[in-house]
């Protein structure tokens, strides 16, 4: 009977030791330390964009002010985009100015404008797009065009009249920043004639390369709603062909987000300075030149 | 048989019927007053907001966003401020035409200007989707600015006919 109850005791025992070390370890892992708590109120507090080294790359406002400055042109591509900004009211993309037109392309920017002619609107009216830009009064121009040029120019032809754009538009606003946007993929296999994903490629190449050469921007729109394979993501096309949804412009919101941070760094990179002597440098140098000759 | 000083049952019930009968015949209208008939009219006009909820209860719009005040000035050059209501609403995908713009002028002055600024958004359209999409620009083609009283408005949809009824007899001349 004393054995029975002892081993009872000893049971009851050996179980609240246990519980108790379990509690211990719970106990320790539930109860982050001061330095955890003051890290994760940190994080929370902040609302900039910042770097590995937690220095902030750039703040909301300042991405307001960069693409409130900004005026975005293209096609029905750009005008998926223009009306996914209208609805983001609390975002940068809000501030963002737009001169967009279904079937819109350099080959129609060239046109003069009539009653059939595509061109974009602004307050009501149609404009030559640099006629728009002045009117604007915009610091920055980024272009989405060549969808619509491909089939027609071909990708050297669509080249040279997008520069010819490009070119006029600089000759009416010579302060104006350009920066050029890639041509989107279509989804796999849904190209039609020459508009198709490895020419769209080629075509991305040749407008890279001439951004390089004239000193304009080039963002990448296309790679990021890719699926890795040169093909637009099916997820992010909205109509089985060419057309995008708001998955599509999420991505695009987080791309021109990283492209102003990296436009922010260019411009605080500190210029190369140019070394001159100072007096004493150069005084110092001539004394030696003396003495050097003294000792000849 | 059960009687009444020489009345039968039967004979008391049928006569009741008939006086029923003549006093329903000889009740005279009475005339609503002037308050009443306004607020019967005042009803049967619901603000633009109401109207566009009833078309979204009754018609799937097809990913419709709503424009601004600015957005409806700076592609559109329509000034808000001569507006006592609107809804602008286009969908948000870019290869799809569909359009619902419903808008009550302050002043009836004002109908030309803004019915013209429409007419821009047709056109636009119209431009838009020739000879690129042609099941779209049929639905554009079919479509037209319209007005009653100080209200103006553009349908551009498959369903067009459905929301036009809803508008107009929704609106007050």
């Amino acid at each position: 009977m004393i054995k029975k109850r002892m081993a009872v005791v000893a049971l009851l025992t050996a179980l609240m030791v246990s519980n108790s070390a379990g509690t211990y370890v719970y106990a320790a892992e539930s109860q982050p330390t001061k330095e955890q708590k003051a890290q994760v109120q940190t994080e929370e507090t902040k609302e900039d964009n910042t770097s590995e080294d937690n220095v902030p790359q750039i703040t909301e406002e300042e991405l307001a002010q960069y693409y409130g400055n900004s005026v975005f042109v293209g096609d029905s591509i750009m005008l998926g985009f223009r009306n996914y900004c209208t609805k983001k009211e609390d975002s940068f993309v809000h501030e963002i100015q737009f001169l967009a037109a279904g079937s819109y392309s350099a080959f129609n920017a060239a046109k003069p404008v009539t009653d059939k002619n595509v061109h974009p609107l602004y307050k009501g009216k149609k404009y030559q797009v640099w006629e728009a830009v002045r009117l604007m009064g915009v610091e920055r121009v980024f272009i989405l065009l060549g969808m619509n040029d491909i089939s027609i120019l071909g990708l050297e032809g669509a080249r040279d009249q997008y520069k010819e754009v490009i070119d006029k538009i600089l000759e009416v606003n010579p302060d104006v920043e350009i920066h050029i946007m890639s041509t989107t993929y279509t989804l796999k296999n849904a190209g039609k004639g020459k508009l198709n994903n490895e020419n769209i490629a080629k075509y991305n190449e040749l407008l890279k390369k001439m951004a390089e050469e004239n000193g304009w921007g080039y963002m990448d729109v296309a790679t990021p709603i890719s699926d890795g394979k040169g093909n637009l993501k099916s997820n992010y096309c909205s109509d089985e062909y060419v057309h995008l949804n708001s998955s599509a412009y999420d991505i695009w919101e987080t791309v021109l987000r990283n492209y102003a941070i990296e436009q922010k760094k260019v411009e605080e990179e500190p210029e190369v300075e140019v070394t001159t002597q100072t007096e004493t440098e150069k005084n110092t140098e001539e004394q030696g030149n003396v003495q050097s000759k003294g000792l000849d | 048989m059960y009687k009444v000083r020489g009345w039968t049952k039967k004979n008391i019930v049928v006569l009741v019927g008939i006086i029923m009968l003549l006093v329903g015949c000889g009740a005279k209208e009475v005339p609503a007053t002037s308050d009443e008939v306004q607020t019967s009219t005042t009803q049967k006009a619901k603000s633009v907001e109401e109207i566009y909820e009833e078309i979204k209860q009754t018609v799937a719009l097809a990913s419709p966003v709503l424009m601004d005040d600015e957005f409806i000035a700076n592609y559109y050059g329509i000034d808000s401020a001569t507006l006592e209501e609107y809804v602008f609403s286009m969908s948000e995908d870019a290869a799809q035409a569909e359009t619902v713009i419903v808008m009550k002028a302050k002043e009836e002055a004002d109908l030309g200007a803004l019915s013209s600024s429409l007419q821009v958004v047709v056109d636009e359209k119209r431009n838009e989707m020739e000879n690129y999409l042609p099941e779209q620009f049929a639905i554009v083609e079919k479509s037209e600015v319209q007005t009653k009283g100080n209200y103006v408005w553009l349908v551009i949809s498959e369903q067009a006919d459905a929301i036009v009824e809803i508008i107009e007899k929704n609106t007050a001349d």
